[in-house]
């Protein structure tokens, strides 16, 4: 009786999973090791499925994209006015309109969830932010020869081992980096390489490359952490006419 | 659409029919001509009688039309077809004939688990009437039977050219109406979720395809929320949750937060696809209304963003 006693306070103690990978050792989910049951899934194409909502693990990136990295040097006309937006408080930022933030901003707000869908041809980027969306293609087209500049960019993927790097272009300047001021160019081109470290992380490095505006590309590493049993919402932001009211 | 018409020459000539019955839709053309964003508003100018037309010359009648009508920046941009925006990308899973165009009539292709493939970019059918402002909306030759107070709603509406859309705000269309404007959609479809992208404002709406049933707790939206099933070919979409204050079309067909819609999606061959509509809200009509839109098959080539960017419109909206 006592022997049965200990091996239920032991089995209360250990995952359930773990004690039928001892139990089963021959079966195929517990063959690599005991993690498995939290490994990061895999699409058919063997690729890391990145599908989910997400958030940004902390809030600063969205005031501060640059977090005091001090390898952010401006150009002169770029640190005036960025001098000026905090002077301002970032008064006549985009979003004050129902703008959108544009790359990378509109993924970093923490309370603005983002779902992403993968498929082997495109990833989609749902917003909740005013429900707009990001493509990504990942079908092997280069970038257009000439586009008119859009908020959200041309958005190219491709994978680098376990890595998604997106790389975009065509994205206006009306666009702030953050809501702090930091100014970008016409020229700007926006790296992010997506990596799901682990089920509930995925660890986004984005580098920054705008030779009109910075004097060397930057690098921010962003944590995005995942939401799980919930499904995005609907949230715009609505505009009140500017003849309303006369 | 012919398979030898290029989708550039068939978007321009899209854009010579919606301006020339005077439709809502003149701000496409600073979307497409200067990229990136557009007006909210139902209209910018008033409407102008239709112009018959034969092929041919047709586009040069109209435009003609749009200077008398005194439109400079249109003409401009309708002159300048080369400034229209089109982006080129060859698609490799389309088939083709042995000219290597697309073969718009070849069946339906479809995805690894049997079902009909509905992905792609798709755009408004030819043919159709240019804009859902006109007379009678999407409800044209449907058999719409108001209640009264909705009946009252749609006739004040029409006499207003539509003032007070939601979308003058910058908020989402809701189903029906953006799928009634000439602007393209893309369907990605995977087996649990089905997505639309709206070029239109680049609003998105998800269906769902995993079974699930309408959330207890969930704040009405104004494109619903959406749950997919097959029946045999045939993507059947139930939608409810909706907002109280939708606009089913431009022309001011209401609906309330009873609005039930039911969409049957069929992929009739590579270039073509039919949607039918079933409206059921007993709020405001007293029994369900069908409407069916078809749209064709857009190859080679992308969306093009468009953001509702307020401020710089506002001045075109017109109503009283």
């Amino acid at each position: 009786m006592r022997r049965i006693s200990w091996a239920s306070d032991i089995m209360k103690r250990i995952p359930a999973r773990r004690i039928a990978c001892g139990l089963l050792i021959a079966l195929p989910l517990c063959r690599p090791g005991g993690a498995q049951a939290r490994a990061v899934p895999r699409t058919p194409d063997g690729r890391p499925d990145l599908s989910g909502i997400w958030r940004s693990a902390s809030a600063r990136y969205l005031t501060d994209l640059s977090a005091g990295n001090a390898r952010v040097v401006f150009q002169p006309w770029a640190r005036t006015l960025y001098d000026e937006r905090r002077a301002g408080n970032g008064k006549g930022r985009p979003s004050e309109r129902c703008l959108p933030r544009g790359v990378p901003a509109m993924m970093l707000a923490r309370d603005e969830p983002w779902k992403l869908v993968q498929t082997p041809r495109i990833v989609v980027i749902l917003f909740h932010e005013s429900l707009h969306y990001r493509q990504i293609f990942t079908d092997g087209r280069t970038f257009p020869d000439e586009t008119a500049p859009t908020w959200l960019g041309y958005s190219i993927g491709r994978w680098d081992g376990d890595t998604l790097v997106a790389e975009t272009t065509g994205l206006t300047d009306k666009t702030w980096l953050d809501e702090g001021g930091h100014p970008h160019s016409d020229a700007l081109r926006v790296v992010e390489r997506f990596h799901r470290g682990t089920v509930g992380t995925m660890d986004v490095a984005v580098t920054i490359d705008d030779p009109k505006a910075y004097t060397r590309p930057w690098t921010v590493p962003v944590r995005f952490e995942r939401i799980a049993n919930v499904d995005l919402g609907e949230r715009v932001c609505a505009v009140v006419p500017a003849n309303d009211g006369k | 659409m012919s398979s030898k018409e290029s989708p550039n020459r068939r978007y321009l000539d899209g854009i010579l029919d919606i301006l020339m019955t005077g439709a809502h839709h003149c701000r496409l053309l600073d979307h497409r001509a200067t990229g990136g964003s557009r007006s909210p508003g139902p209209r910018c100018q008033k409407s102008s009688p239709p112009v018959s037309s034969s092929d041919g010359v047709g586009p040069i009648l109209r435009l003609m039309k749009a200077k008398a009508l005194g439109l400079p920046a249109m003409v401009w941009v309708l002159a300048s077809p080369a400034m229209v925006q089109w982006l080129h990308v060859e698609q490799a899973d389309i088939p083709r004939t042995l000219d290597g165009r697309p073969d718009l009539t070849a069946p339906a292709p479809r995805t690894s688990d049997g079902r009909p493939d509905l992905s792609g970019i798709w755009q408004r059918q030819r043919g159709m009437p240019p804009s859902s402002a006109g007379r009678d909306g999407i409800g044209a030759g449907a058999d719409v039977r108001f209640q009264p107070w909705a009946e009252a709603v749609y006739k004040a509406r029409g006499e207003n050219n539509g003032k007070g859309t939601p979308s003058e705000r910058c908020l989402p269309h809701g189903i029906t109406k953006a799928f009634s404007v000439p602007e393209p959609f893309k369907i990605v479809q995977t087996p649990s979720l089905i997505l639309i992208l709206h070029e239109e404002f680049n609003h998105h709406r998800q269906i769902f395809m995993d079974g699930r049933g309408m959330p207890e707790h969930r704040a009405a939206t104004s494109f619903g929320y959406s749950r997919g099933t097959w029946d045999g070919d045939t993507l059947v979409v139930n939608t409810t949750g909706f907002v109280d204050d939708t606009w089913l079309d431009f022309r001011g067909h209401p609906a309330t937060g009873s609005l039930h819609i039911v969409e049957r999606y069929r992929r009739r061959d590579v270039g073509h696809l039919d949607i039918q509509f079933t409206i059921d809200d007993p709020k405001a009509y007293e029994r369900p209304w069908n409407v069916t839109m078809g749209f064709d098959f857009l190859q080679d080539t992308e969306l093009i963003e468009h953001v509702c960017e307020n401020e710089r419109d506002a001045a075109h909206l017109v109503g009283k």
